[in-house]
């Protein structure tokens, strides 16, 4: 009696064992099978788009230069790859290229396609949609790219509002500032990108506007991005923040896009200020807009107690267009100043001298 | 010789020196097209054994990255050469800092293009300073 019921009990856990390891066994095979299966998709799908790419990539070149000729439409997955090199060469070229390569895209009916992308694509579909819609200046998608750019994903958001102010930067522009500067993904200089792209007839009246009725900690900010933006707007902006700033960053910003000499007294005047960053800012400013009695004062500061200050006034001195190597070598000997000599001779080994 | 227009006897030498395939074939069909003979180069070491061996082109195209030797090295390897030294140099590149700019013409580059580029520009270039 005992043995049979042992014998059963042991029948149990073997065949138990059994059924695991047979289970054990068909996941791995399964496992082996969908890995093959995948990586067999994924060599076919590569395999096609490198088919693809070669048999596109001379009609790309051609119509460059001539208007499409008859061609086999793109279908399917094709119509992404012929996005992918679309976007490529976009990227290449300028000028009347760029409107042969929108020739083409009509020709084969793809700006359609990249239309639906925009707004049923995965992202990164949508992103290279955004992008050709941009390069095709296609006005239709211009309000779902600005609502694009306000995406939490950064990479769509920098590829609507790129395409967004190639469509159109006049309306673009005040469209995207006040949404793009709260984000923390997008920094100052791709937005400094992006508004040069745009211009300053687009840039000028909304960044003026944005500075003049900024408060104070969000100015400085605003007024690094004045490259893009026309002289004049520069230099009304930076004048009415220079008469009123408190915060040492926002001088700092002021000076460091000022480009009218008219301030000249003024920046001269903070190369004594206590504020070591404002004395290495003023010298900077000096180097661009000074003239050459500002030499002297740029001297004075090669014995600066701050580093960066003798630095930045070294570097000003052998970079002045209108100063000659021997000069700026008869400057670095009348140095008695040991600190001062050291920093110059930095420079000028640096630049080779 | 002429300045490369079809139907014209002597065929000017264009040399491309361009790591970018897609960059490369564009240049190439378009001087191709406008009647010029091409020589190519994928890297700075194919173009450094060209200045070293080879009869000097009419005009050079010069992209700054490339692999194993850049540009400017290139430039002034061509300006230092008995042969190549007058050959007209167009510096075609990504880098378009006003530094990078100076640099290539003191370097002695007859001319520089920043890339993204417009063919029509470059084609125009060239023939300005083949007919000096």
């Amino acid at each position: 009696m005992m043995d049979i019921v042992y014998r059963e009990n042991t029948d149990l856990i073997v065949r138990f064992a059994l059924g695991i390891g047979v289970a054990a066994l068909a996941m791995t095979v399964l496992m082996i099978v969908s890995i093959l299966l995948m990586r067999g998709l994924f060599l076919s799908r590569d395999r096609q788009r490198q088919e693809f790419m070669e048999r596109w990539r001379p009609v790309f070149v051609e119509a460059l230069f001539q208007p499409p000729g008859a061609m086999p439409l793109p279908r399917g997955e094709e119509r992404l790859y012929f996005l992918y090199l679309f976007n490529h060469y976009h990227s290449l070229m300028k000028g009347e290229n760029r409107e042969q390569l929108n020739r083409l895209a009509d020709a084969a009916g793809i700006r359609s396609f990249a239309r639906g992308l925009i707004r049923k694509g995965n992202m990164p579909r949508r992103i290279v949609a955004s992008y050709a819609l941009g390069f095709m200046k296609d006005e239709s998608v211009f309000d779902a790219l600005i609502e694009g750019a306000s995406d939490e994903n950064t990479l769509l958001s920098q590829a609507a509002a790129t395409a967004a102010v190639q469509i159109d930067p006049v309306r673009a522009v005040p469209l995207l500032l006040p949404k793009l500067l709260h984000r923390a993904d997008w920094p100052v200089s791709n937005i400094d990108t992006l508004l040069a792209m745009a211009g300053e007839e687009a840039v000028s009246p909304v960044l003026r506007e944005s500075i003049m009725n900024a408060a104070e900690k969000e100015a400085p900010n605003l007024i690094r991005l004045l490259g893009s933006a026309s002289e004049e707007a520069a230099s009304a902006c930076i004048g009415y923040w220079l008469e009123r700033a408190r915060e040492g960053e926002t001088i700092s910003a002021c000076l460091q896009m000022l480009k009218d000499a008219h301030y000249l007294p003024l920046v001269r005047s903070y190369t004594k200020h206590p504020t070591w960053y404002l004395r290495l800012q003023a010298v900077a400013t000096l180097g661009r807009i000074g003239h050459r009695n500002d030499v002297a004062m740029i001297v004075g500061l090669l014995a600066d107690k701050e580093w960066w200050v003798r630095y930045r006034a070294a570097s000003v001195l052998a970079d002045m267009p209108f100063l000659t190597h021997q000069e700026v070598t008869a400057i670095r000997d009348a140095q008695t100043d040991r600190y001062a000599r050291d920093v110059m001779d930095t420079v000028m080994m640096e630049r080779g001298r | 010789m002429t300045d490369g227009a079809a139907g014209q006897s002597v065929p000017k030498k264009i040399l491309i020196v361009e790591d970018s395939e897609d960059i490369l074939s564009i240049v190439r069909f378009l001087l191709k097209r406008e009647g010029f003979e091409v020589l190519t180069a994928a890297d700075g070491r194919q173009a450094e054994k060209m200045i070293d061996d080879a009869a000097p082109p009419d005009a050079v195209v010069l992209d700054v990255m490339l692999p194993y030797v850049d540009g400017f090295t290139l430039l002034k390897k061509i300006r230092a050469s008995a042969s190549w030294r007058n050959v007209v140099v167009i510096m075609l590149t990504a880098k378009s800092g006003q530094k990078d700019v100076l640099h290539g013409l003191d370097s002695g580059a007859d001319d520089y293009m920043v890339k993204p580029f417009d063919t029509a520009e470059l084609l125009a270039r060239l023939r300005r300073l083949l007919r000096r």
